[in-house]
């Protein structure tokens, strides 16, 4: 983690961040644990689903998984929340639930009917 | 002149069905390599050997499309990537040029491959006119050979990988460029819009927001790419795109029959202004052009084809940057391509 400042409090390191989507602005602010925690019940009365965002991010802080990374690009879990954006194939299953989420978000389905490659 | 732009795109020449309504008919594949990062994660040695399979790849292409060529963007310069932008061949992205960016084109443009843009592999068929199923045969085509080669990006639920979500699953955007300049005249666009939105397509100006877009034109295209498989894809942007012209059809037919002075009077002071014009910026060049271009379409203009509409429409540099010299520039190609043109005065 870099020794970026909280931007809420300026003092202690940040170790999450937030998103806040309202409609189609994207709002994203590195904060540190305390303040997420302390702002969370505030946000969540938006209608973006803050507590739930920073207790997945939270908790995988709390539980040191630094590499809750892809193996295979280094694409984070923060990256996959910030833009919806998968680094390469292996994403998929990495991220799995988030992506899941990114798709049905953007496409309204979930399982494609169209063709296969043919090998 | 580079040898880029001595060959013509097909869909300028208008050559192709309803091609004064609908410019052109594009399918677009969006494609992914299972084993390298998608381009934003690539690293430069990735991209280039991205680069180099795709290539590899696309030989057996050329006994279909002849003359095609790989191009490394990194060899273009400033005119001839303005040039590819223009004919819609390539993006403003990746004529910005990531290391590995290349395209694959051949002379008519109807087949391009735009390589490490926003994915590995974006296939693109730009067809003349309303031709939905010959596009998507084209691309589909070119799709199986390719995949004959390449190991793609493929989940069983999820379809075809992409660098996006909103690609994923059958990778398929099928688009048609759309001139509705007659409905707009008779106050009719914001309504159809409505009536095609309901029917599960995106449907957005070309140039310029809101709901009367720069110049009349609007792009029809799928809003999903999963959960419908290609030919329920086609079959959706098509039958949206055949009732928006013929709707059109229908406009221009009772502005040809009742409001006739009106149409040829748009016409008129629209090519004064053009004929006449010193500096323009790209934006008022196409909004005078659309009421010349449905005059065109309508036989009240000689000396002014579509082809040569269309010609203008792709050579106004729209998204360039737009300096004093460019809109003198502008001009100077518009006064001179409507050198001969004239308005055809009598009523039918």
């Amino acid at each position: 983690m870099d020794t970026t400042l909280c931007e809420l409090c300026s003092s202690r390191p940040a170790k999450v961040m937030v998103l806040r989507r309202r409609h189609e602005d994207v709002n994203r602010t590195f904060v540190c644990s305390e303040c997420a925690n302390e702002r969370a019940r505030l946000y969540a009365r938006t209608d973006f689903d803050f507590e739930r965002v920073i207790a997945r991010v939270d908790n995988r802080a709390n539980n040191r998984e630094p590499a809750y990374s892809c193996q295979f690009c280094g694409t984070t879990l923060a990256d996959i929340i910030a833009d919806g954006r998968p680094g390469c194939c292996a994403c998929y299953k990495r991220f799995a639930s988030e992506i899941e989420q990114a798709i049905e978000s953007a496409q309204d389905h979930s399982h494609h009917t169209g063709k296969a490659p043919e090998r | 002149m580079t040898s880029y732009e001595d060959n013509i795109p097909e869909w300028i020449k208008g050559d192709g069905p309803d091609s004064d309504v609908v410019v052109s008919t594009r399918a677009r594949l969006a494609r992914s390599l299972a084993a390298f990062p998608f381009p934003a994660r690539a690293s430069g040695e990735d991209l280039t050997m991205v680069a180099s399979h795709v290539e590899a790849a696309s030989e057996e292409l050329g006994r279909r499309f002849p003359g095609l060529v790989s191009i490394g963007m990194d060899r273009l310069g400033s005119a001839e990537k303005a040039f590819l932008l223009d004919a819609r061949v390539i993006s403003a992205e990746q004529a910005d040029g990531r290391p590995g960016a290349a395209i694959l084109l051949e002379p008519s443009a109807i087949l391009s491959i735009m390589i490490n843009e926003e994915d590995h592999i974006r296939i693109q068929v730009l067809k003349s006119g309303f031709a939905p199923d010959e596009a998507w045969e084209v691309a589909d085509w070119v799709d199986d050979v390719l995949a004959k080669k390449l190991d793609y990006g493929y989940s069983e639920r999820y379809g075809y990988l992409t660098a996006s979500v909103s690609n994923v699953g059958t990778g398929l955007r099928l688009s048609a460029l759309m001139h509705l300049a007659g409905l707009a005249m008779k106050n009719r666009v914001a309504s159809q819009l409505r009536a095609a939105y309901d029917l599960g397509v995106s449907i957005r100006g070309m140039y310029g927001e809101g709901s009367r877009s720069v110049g009349d034109l609007y792009q029809v295209s799928n809003e999903v790419t999963l959960g419908l498989s290609e030919q329920e894809i086609v079959q959706r942007v098509a039958s949206v795109a055949k009732y928006l012209l013929g709707e059109e059809r229908l406009a221009r037919k009772e502005l040809l029959s009742e409001e006739w002075n009106r149409l040829l009077e748009g016409a008129d002071k629209a090519l004064s202004a053009l004929k006449y014009v010193r500096s323009i910026t790209p934006e008022k060049a196409i909004m005078l052009l659309s009421p010349l271009r449905l005059a065109a379409g309508l036989d009240l203009v000689e000396n002014c084809p579509i082809s040569l509409l269309n010609e203008l429409l792709a050579g106004m540099r729209v998204g360039a940057v737009d300096d004093p010299q460019a809109r003198i520039d502008r001009a100077e190609l518009v006064r001179k391509k409507l050198a001969d043109a004239r308005t055809v005065g009598r009523q039918r």
